[in-house]
Formats: C-alpha cells, sequence, structure tokens
C-alpha cells in the first residue's frame, strides 16, 4: 500500500522529535522506564490506562478510514 | 500478572486486558463469581453465545478468557509450569493503587520468569523490556 502523502526521500515526519542519544539500551527506552520509575503505582496505572485509551481510540480512527 | 502488572512494575507495555491468577479455594470462588456477574463476564472467544464461566471451570487449573463490561479479564487457575495462586504467593508484592486499594502482583524477577516460560515472540519482547526495568532498579537502588 502506499501512502498518500508524498516527501521527499530521507525528510522525517513534523513533530517528530529524534529520540535523544544514549538513552536505549538493547533496543528499549531507558528514558520512558526511568519516567514511569519515578511515579508511584497508582500514577503508573493511569499512564497505561491513558495509552490502552489512545490506542483504543486510534484503532477506532483506523477502522473508519 | 501480565501487561498491566509490568506497568505497575514500571514498564511501558501496551496491554487491553487484565490477566489474574485467582485462588480457587470455595470461599474465594464464591466472591468471585459474584464480582463477574456483577462485570456480565461471559467467554471471549464464545462471545455470541454470552457464556459465562461456571464454577467448575473457575475451581479448576484451566484459563478462562473473559469479556466484561470494563474490558477484557483473563482469569488463569495456573500458569507457566502449573503454578497456582499458592504456588506464587511467596513470589508476589503489594502495591496500592490509592483510594484504600491495594493488589498483589507477582514480583518483577517471577514476572520476567513466568513470560519466559510463556515463550511467545510478545512475550520475550516484554521479557527485555521487563529485564531493562529490573536493572534500572537495581541501579537506582544502588545509588
Amino acid at each position: 500500500m502506499q501512502s498518500k502523502t508524498k516527501r521527499k526521500p530521507g525528510a522525517r515526519w513534523p513533530n517528530v522529535p529524534r529520540p535523544p542519544r544514549g538513552t536505549y539500551r538493547n533496543g528499549i527506552d531507558l528514558t520512558q522506564i526511568r519516567q514511569m520509575l519515578a511515579l508511584t503505582p497508582a500514577e503508573r496505572l493511569e499512564v497505561l490506562q491513558s495509552a490502552s485509551a489512545s490506542l483504543a481510540e486510534l484503532c477506532a480512527s483506523a477502522k473508519k478510514l | 500478572m501480565g501487561g498491566v502488572c509490568g506497568g505497575l512494575h514500571g514498564a511501558r507495555i501496551p496491554t487491553y486486558d487484565l490477566d489474574v491468577v485467582h485462588s480457587r479455594r470455595p470461599e474465594n470462588l464464591s466472591r468471585l463469581t459474584a464480582a463477574l456477574a456483577e462485570l456480565q463476564a461471559v467467554y471471549r472467544l464464545q462471545h455470541n453465545r454470552q457464556l459465562s464461566p461456571p464454577l467448575s471451570a473457575l475451581a479448576a487449573p484451566g484459563h478462562n478468557l473473559l469479556t466484561t463490561i470494563c474490558g477484557d479479564f483473563d482469569i488463569l487457575g495456573t500458569i507457566g509450569e502449573s503454578l497456582s495462586y499458592e504456588d506464587l504467593l511467596p513470589r508476589t508484592e503489594m502495591m496500592d493503587l490509592g483510594e484504600g486499594l491495594l493488589v498483589r502482583v507477582l514480583d518483577l524477577p517471577t514476572l520476567i520468569e513466568v513470560k519466559k516460560q510463556a515463550g511467545r515472540p510478545r512475550d520475550l519482547d516484554h521479557v527485555r523490556n521487563l529485564k531493562e526495568v529490573l536493572r534500572e532498579r537495581e541501579r537506582l537502588g544502588s545509588s
């Protein structure tokens, strides 16, 4: 399937920040882990619920296309 | 246990269901049955038939993959190498989710072990993530 949006070869999508260097280990984003570890379990649950809700919304939107 | 457990330990694992290993003692089964009725739980893979889990299934060591009005809910009699609630109890910790809600979750090393045993590609993906959480926690603990 081809994308309808034309991009110059090698161009980056706008508003997608390049991940900071040195925050990945074995392909895992340590920044996210450190952010999560700074939260309480209740706050971590909120992050999970919010992420799941966003993904569900995204899937529902994709199905409508 | 599962993705929510990993998340409570600090991993960013996308998950859409809640996995629970339950005590199969009679007094807990009656509480569980009442809770599942309130959640209108039915088997997920036979959703059209609207089958509620019978007590006999909840008392057995198998897996009950349910869907409820609050989302998917997997109730597992045993996991891994036939580990029951009682087997896993010493390898759990309590987490405070606020408003007086304390939940018992697998400790992180055990969750990693269980995910390794499950062995599916996505489980092994989670293992890599969880191992890094463990490493970070040890680093923070030792600093």
